[in-house]
């Protein structure tokens, strides 16, 4: 509780014009791994806050208030960037940095790209992605199932419909771009530049040679009656890699370890396999892959009886949200058949994920085929090292597999 | 029964079809719509799931008095 242990109220006079000062850093790490606790506190106590961290920005943390900003993108803008802290590279990442109706052009061109008629097909190559990568992992003993698997399918799949190779030096660079800005802002730097570097030189490929992959979509869209510059086209492009990349990963990890850490969910699922589209919205929920994001108020505008003030930024924590107690029955218990579960790991509002059907897509094969695979191998598996094992991020995930017989020491553990 | 997705709503989510596809299909974006106005009694339960699946509240289904006359 660290970081709301500052939190005070502003003058009497001033209650309904100040929000709690709090030192709230989206971005700490040690916050991040309890955020869950962190949330709950700032839901109760200071549900529309000013952080005091960054810059400083004002934190919304109860769904109610983050559905309604979400769905006013005229009083809050995302034209001046969304991220907290903001990434090091003069990159714009179009089309969620922008505002209608340069946004609305935008992503009617790269809706379709990923929509449920287009995403489907896709899942035969994700399937047997997954099974080249499971090959050989599927062994008795402990496999890292984040950078050997979680990490790979995103990588691949995302490559595929930008029609480039994948690199293992992808990896590297979204890690150090996104998670990598405020430990080693140089290095996050110099990853940027060279990732966007690269996605230039595709794009200067497609100009030439257009196909029908996600660049060539960028290229062909007609934005409020004209082309999109060069560095649109790039920031849009070098924006739609980098998010196929450390999101999915994360998501398809922290399902992993959800399902690695409870036994008796690997045989419901192995009963009820049809719970499993349901089962990945409720590790979405719980895992909120992108925790906030921020907008720029456009004027004066209350919220939660705070008024913020205009120019300033207002960071939406979907994670918390994600977990409030008014929109959620039982909010931070994981119910696999949850319904209602609107959720906002994807955002709502016009600026919605647009690879959300891709991302669900990935998820469920991705732990369809660890679950079958492995039945077919007769093997069950756990966590390989409770203790040193990140609840959240793109970090190893030591899964032990082991023979599902009365010797092995994992069924052993299960019996009292 | 009547239901409707409000379109100026909607933002693909793609929610409703999935826990409903009996009642509500994508069009080629992935924008829902239901493929009835006015639903069935076997199918009412899967409308209101339809409706309860959407993250922007965009679906309203209501009970409709006609309905019972017909």
């Amino acid at each position: 509780m660290a970081t709301i242990a500052r939190a005070r109220m502003g003058p009497a006079m001033a209650d309904t014009s100040l929000g709690r000062d709090v030192a709230f850093n989206p971005d700490d790490w040690a916050m991040r791994r309890n955020a869950p606790m962190t949330y709950a506190a700032m839901r109760e106590r200071c549900p529309v806050a000013h952080s005091t961290s960054l810059g400083g920005f004002w934190t919304i943390a109860r769904y109610e208030d983050v559905f309604a900003v979400a769905r006013d993108p005229a009083t809050f803008s995302s034209a001046s960037g969304v991220l907290i802290p903001p990434l090091e590279s003069d990159a714009r990442l179009l089309p969620m940095e922008s505002d209608p109706p340069f946004h609305s052009d935008l992503r009617r061109a790269l809706i379709s790209f990923f929509s449920p008629r287009q995403i489907e097909p896709l899942e035969p190559l994700v399937r047997s992605l997954a099974n080249d990568l499971l090959d050989p992992v599927l062994t008795e003993g402990i496999h890292d199932l984040s950078r050997d698997y979680a990490w790979r399918i995103p990588t691949a799949t995302t490559c595929h419909l930008l029609g480039i190779t994948p690199l293992d030096q992808f990896h590297e660079w979204a890690e150090q771009i996104v998670y990598g800005r405020s430990e080693d802002p140089e290095s996050s730097a110099a990853a940027s530049r060279a990732a966007w570097s690269y996605i230039d030189r595709v794009v200067e490929a497609r100009e030439s040679r257009p196909g029908t992959d996600l660049i060539s979509t960028v290229l062909g869209a007609h934005v409020q009656g004209r082309r999109l510059s060069r560095k649109e086209a790039v920031d849009t492009s070098f924006f739609l890699f980098l998010a196929g990349l450390d999101n999915t990963a994360f998501a398809i990890r922290a399902s992993l370890l959800s399902l690695a850490g409870e036994r008796s969910l690997r045989e419901r699922l192995r009963e009820e396999p049809a719970l499993l589209p349901s089962l990945v919205e409720e590790w979405l929920r719980l895992s909120s892959p992108v925790p906030g994001l921020c907008r720029l108020t456009t004027r004066d505008v209350e919220l939660g009886g705070v008024v913020v003030p205009a120019g300033e930024r207002v960071y939406l924590m979907w994670g918390s949200a994600n977990r409030d107690s008014q929109e959620f029955v039982d909010p931070d218990a994981l119910i696999p058949d949850r319904l209602p579960n609107r959720h906002m790991a994807f955002g709502v509002g016009i600026h919605r994920c647009l690879g959300a059907p891709l991302a669900r897509l990935e998820i469920r094969v991705a732990v369809e085929q660890v679950l079958t695979r492995a039945r077919d191998l007769d093997l069950d598996f756990e966590l390989g090292a409770s203790e040193q094992v990140e609840p959240i991020g793109l970090g190893p995930l030591p899964i032990r597999f082991a023979r599902r017989n009365a010797t092995s020491p994992l069924i052993l553990a299960e019996r009292p | 029964m009547r239901v409707h997705v409000d379109p100026s709503v909607c933002q693909a989510h793609n929610r409703c079809h999935s826990v409903a596809p009996e009642v509500y299909e994508l069009d080629d974006m992935g924008f829902g719509h239901a493929s009835m106005t006015t639903v069935p009694k076997e199918l009412e339960e899967a409308a209101r799931r339809g409706a309860l699946a959407c993250p922007e509240r965009a679906i309203s289904v209501r009970d409709d008095s006609s309905d019972k006359a017909e």
